[in-house]
C-alpha cells in the first residue's frame, strides 16, 4: 500500500529539524511579543506609582539582562 | 527488522528545549527593544536640548528658563501651541532659594497661550479677558518677570489635564495658587 511505502521510507536529518526550527522561531516571536508586552506593563504600572505618589519616588525597571 | 524509531520523550525533548530557550531570548530581547526604544540604552535622561515638550507627560519635571524679557520665547515654550497639559512655574527668590509659585492647566490646547500670559508685561483691557479662563472676564493678574522663573511642562491629552493640574497643587504646594491646595479640602471634608 501507498501509505506504507511512505513510512518505510528513511527520514533524514531534516525530518527531525524542521519541527525543532519551527517550533524555536515561533516560540521566539511569541516570547519576543510576550517580553514587550510585560515591559511596557510595567512601565506603565511604573508611571502609576509615580502619578498617584504624593511625593517624588524613583522606580527602576529592570530588563532581562538585569539593566536598571 | 529492528524498529529504529525513537522514543516520543526523546523526539519531543529537543523540540521542548529549544523552544524554550528560544522564548525565554525572545522575551528578553522583547523587554530589551521597549526598553531601548522608550528610554534609550545607555541613558534615561536625555539631555535639555534633546526634550521635546509633546514627550514630558510621565517624565519628572523638568524646569527651563524661558529668556530674558523682550526676547521671542524658546522653541520648546513655542512648540506649546495647540497643545494642552500641565505647567509649573517656579521663582528665583532675592535670596537663591526656588520657590514653586504657580501651577496652571490648559484642557484647550492653549498651554502657550495660557503659560506666556504670566509673563506679559502689559495689562490688556477687561473686555478682554471674557469668555477666557473661566469666562468670569477676570484678568488673570498673577505676572512674574521672566528673567527670575524656570518652567516645567507636562503636554498631556486634555481630559487629563485638569487632574493632573490638581495632583500637582497637591503635591507641590505652589505659593499663589489659591484653589486645590490640601488645606481646601481639608475644610470642605469638615462640614463645621
Amino acid at each position: 500500500m501507498q501509505d506504507d511505502d511512505l513510512d518505510d521510507e528513511p527520514c533524514e536529518s531534516s525530518c527531525y529539524l524542521l519541527p525543532v526550527v519551527a517550533a524555536a522561531a515561533g516560540s521566539l516571536l511569541l516570547g519576543y511579543v510576550y517580553g514587550r508586552d510585560a515591559f511596557r506593563k510595567d512601565l506603565v504600572r511604573a508611571v502609576r506609582r509615580m502619578e498617584q505618589s504624593p511625593e517624588p519616588l524613583e522606580i527602576h525597571i529592570r530588563d532581562g539582562l538585569g539593566h536598571a | 527488522m529492528r524498529d529504529e524509531r525513537l522514543h516520543p520523550v526523546s523526539q519531543a525533548l529537543p523540540l521542548l528545549l529549544s523552544a524554550g530557550a528560544a522564548a525565554l531570548v525572545g522575551y528578553q530581547l522583547g523587554r530589551m527593544a521597549v526598553r531601548a526604544r522608550r528610554t534609550g540604552v545607555t541613558s534615561i535622561a536625555p539631555a535639555d536640548d534633546e526634550i521635546d515638550p509633546t514627550d514630558l507627560r510621565n517624565a519628572a519635571l523638568t524646569y527651563r528658563p524661558i529668556g530674558a524679557p523682550g526676547e521671542p520665547y524658546p522653541p520648546w515654550v513655542r512648540a506649546l501651541k495647540g497643545k494642552s497639559g500641565v505647567y509649573v512655574i517656579r521663582e528665583t527668590q532675592r535670596d537663591g532659594s526656588e520657590v514653586i509659585v504657580y501651577v496652571g492647566e490648559s484642557h484647550t490646547d492653549r498651554l502657550y497661550h495660557t503659560l506666556t500670559r504670566h509673563f506679559q508685561t502689559w495689562r490688556r483691557s477687561k473686555k478682554f479677558w471674557i469668555g477666557q479662563y473661566g469666562g468670569q472676564g477676570h484678568d488673570p493678574g498673577l505676572t512674574y518677570a521672566r528673567a527670575r522663573v524656570t518652567v516645567a511642562v507636562r503636554v498631556m491629552p486634555t481630559h487629563r489635564a485638569i487632574e493632573e493640574e490638581s495632583r500637582l497643587i497637591a503635591r507641590l504646594h505652589p505659593r499663589d495658587n489659591l484653589l486645590g491646595q490640601p488645606t481646601d479640602d481639608l475644610e470642605e471634608a469638615i462640614p463645621f
